[in-house]
């Protein structure tokens, strides 16, 4: 039988922004709304404007989008795609196409032990042998054909510098291998960016740069996303994903995201505020009543999330008392992810985990 | 009769405060907790949309008050009708035992001073954060003290005063009405847009049953700081500074409390990054570490002072 083989056998994971399934299962009083921060989008989103119906009418054209595209990212070596997950799920078939030595089940796959987990799932379902690395150091000196990197890591928000980029595409060239980096979150800090580095001038050939768009700007319902990669890699993506990947609103409004410059530095700004707010009026709540529950708690937080280690138990309980207080967020293996609040949403926040600290501390004695 | 129902009292009282002081408040299996998850369903039931006229939802908060704290009532009176009356003594020391929470506030206490004392802000921050709801990370050991001081002399009466007050009134079953409106306040009695009109009930209820206990506390606090010469200056800032404060009952507490320690509470808080100006209660200087054990001695102090007039007078 030929490789990749098509496995049968995989669950589809779970992911935040399955809210309605939430609503489905956990009844709240009436009187209280769900918090959704359980997708880590930003939740001030750029503003949509009404859209002319005609374009429901008309088959995408991506001219302009790609225009958009090129000067927002500032490289035009891309292909837009139906959000990044449309990349993650096609790499696997495409890239042993384009590089015959991979089409073999010694093929090693090096995935963050903590990290997005679409990632190994897509290789995981091709039927390669995913294997995990707990530091990127760990990359330069073990041998491997593809390397993913999350930058910066979701949930663990572990930033990489440029310069181990370097290396690590001298290692993935001198394995002739593929460096795989999915920039999801970087938009608010841009000059992180593998693509505004000028390493990539010259494009190497073994890399390749997811770019999201839902996150940063919010729109994780147009579903559009970018993949940056040479020009082998990207023409087989383009055979594989057919003439329309976008719909023509998605890809409309996408284009007029990239252009309203002035939203993008305003929004850089709300997110470095609402952040401290988090930090100030959020954060330590959260920390008194998780350690309430028991054991150690250790704060993580990128531009657009903050993550909290703990327990796998004391992370699952919270998870439930938070529900039930009509906050929905991410659960992870010993983690809880909070999408950073819109503004308006820090009060009720607040408010809702107060009353879990009051109830964890019922008793005679009481918080004043 | 009555007399003889006084007298019970007395040793109930006696007994109860008894077993507190050896064994304290148990924490991980308190009834209240499973008060508080009975009291979340009820809510969960009968709490109606915000978009429902003010009046219904204040209708709604009274009916789950009711649904939250009636049947427990009813199940001690039942159990009082067919306990023999040897028996029914021992059950109204057991409930006002669960419903008093005198050692368990010295505790607290305790764990914030003993760090302060050998320099351990970390530690006394932590422990302060358990009685105060506001952010006690940048807190210096003057502002723990002060913040600890505060939360003792309100929780004197809340927890120990008011439950004998209430237990002397009405026996057991009243306690434990006492008891279970206190919790419900400290869940539902919330200006927030969620709990405005629900928790209006539940909020007004407590104020209620704290009106007498409150004013004899300001006379105790008073009766005691005469020790320190501060007797009527306690009853003075009780009358004077209470006005403003959020709250009708704890204002003229921990007014006389301070007032009678001679310390300067109150004053500018940080709640979780908000900052809050209250009035300032008590005249004097400003709370050192150990006033946090005068605090203490007051609240004890008051206790002796409730039982021997109890005693004289029945």
């Amino acid at each position: 039988m030929g490789y990749p083989h098509l496995r049968s056998d995989i669950d589809t994971l779970a992911h935040g922004g399955n809210l309605e399934k939430i609503k489905r299962e956990v009844s709240l009083p009436h009187a209280t709304t769900w918090l959704d921060l359980s997708s880590a989008v930003n939740k001030e989103p750029w503003p949509i404007p009404a859209v002319n119906v005609d374009k429901w009418m008309a088959l995408p054209d991506l001219y302009e989008l790609n225009r958009a595209a090129s000067s927002y990212y500032g490289r035009n070596n891309s292909l837009a795609l139906a959000g990044t997950q449309q990349a993650i799920e096609w790499l696997p078939v495409i890239l042993p196409q384009v590089a015959q030595h991979l089409a073999t089940q010694d093929t090693v796959i090096m995935l963050p032990q903590v990290g997005y987990q679409e990632h190994a799932n897509a290789w995981d379902k091709w039927g390669y042998t995913v294997c995990y690395y707990s530091t990127v150091e760990s990359l330069l000196v073990s041998k491997w054909d593809i390397a993913v990197v999350i930058n910066p890591n979701n949930p663990t928000t572990e930033l990489t510098g440029l310069q181990q980029f370097e290396r690590l595409i001298e290692r993935a060239h001198s394995q002739n291998g593929y460096l795989l980096v999915d920039e999801a979150f970087i938009d608010p800090i841009k000059d992180q960016s593998l693509l505004s580095h000028g390493i990539v001038n010259d494009w190497p050939e073994s890399l390749i740069v997811l770019r999201s768009v839902g996150k940063f700007f919010g729109l994780a319902g147009a579903r559009v996303g970018f993949c940056f990669a040479s020009s082998a890699v990207l023409s087989q993506l383009q055979q594989v994903i057919g003439p329309w990947p976008i719909a023509t609103v998605s890809a409309y409004l996408t284009a007029c995201a990239f252009e309203d410059r002035e939203w993008q530095k305003q929004a850089i700004g709300s997110l470095a505020s609402r952040r401290s707010e988090f930090e100030a009026r959020i954060q330590p709540l959260l920390s008194r009543w998780l350690v309430s529950l028991g054991g150690q708690v250790s704060w993580r937080s990128a531009s657009l999330f903050f993550c909290v280690f703990l327990e796998k138990a004391v992370a699952d309980e919270a998870f439930q008392l938070l529900q039930n207080k009509g906050i929905h967020i991410r659960l992870g293996d010993g983690w809880l992810r909070f999408a950073l609040p819109a503004s308006q949403e820090f009060s009720a926040l607040q408010e809702r985990v107060l009353s879990l600290l009051t109830l964890s501390s019922i008793g005679n004695i009481k918080v004043s | 009769m009555i007399f003889e129902w006084f007298s019970a009292s007395f040793f109930s009282l006696f007994g109860a405060l008894i077993l507190d002081r050896l064994i304290g408040e148990p924490k991980s299996w308190h009834p209240l907790v499973w008060f508080g998850k009975w009291a979340d369903s009820s809510r969960l039931q009968l709490q109606r949309s915000l978009d429902d006229r003010t009046f219904d939802q204040r209708r709604a908060g009274i009916l789950a008050w009711c649904l939250a704290v009636l049947p427990w009532l009813l199940v001690l009176l039942v159990t009082f009708s067919l306990l023999p009356v040897a028996l029914s003594w021992l059950l109204s020391t057991v409930v006002l035992y669960f419903c008093i929470g005198w050692q368990s506030l010295r505790e607290h206490a305790l764990a914030i001073e003993l760090p302060l004392l050998k320099h351990d802000l970390d530690t006394a921050r932590t422990a302060v954060s358990h009685i105060v709801s506001r952010d006690t990370q940048a807190l210096t050991a003057e502002d723990v003290s002060k913040a600890g001081i505060e939360s003792v002399l309100e929780n004197g009466s809340d927890a120990v005063y008011a439950p004998i007050f209430w237990f002397f009134i009405l026996g057991a079953p009243g306690v434990l009405l006492y008891r279970l409106a206190n919790t419900l306040d400290a869940m539902w009695g919330y200006k927030t847009s969620e709990l405005k009109y629900f928790g209006w009930f539940a909020a007004r209820f407590d104020d209620v049953l704290n009106f007498i206990p409150a004013r004899l506390v300001v006379y105790t606090y008073a009766l005691c700081g005469m020790a320190w010469g501060n007797g009527s200056r306690a009853r003075r800032c009780a009358r004077q500074q209470s006005l403003y404060w959020k709250s009708p009952n704890a204002g003229p507490v921990m007014a006389a409390g301070a007032g009678a320690l001679g310390v300067k509470l109150g004053g500018d808080a940080v709640y979780f990054g908000k900052k809050e100006s209250r009035p300032i209660l008590g005249e004097g200087r400003d709370p050192a570490v150990n006033d946090l054990t005068q605090a203490i001695t007051l609240i004890d102090r008051g206790v002796f002072v409730w039982v021997i007039l109890i005693y004289v007078l029945i």
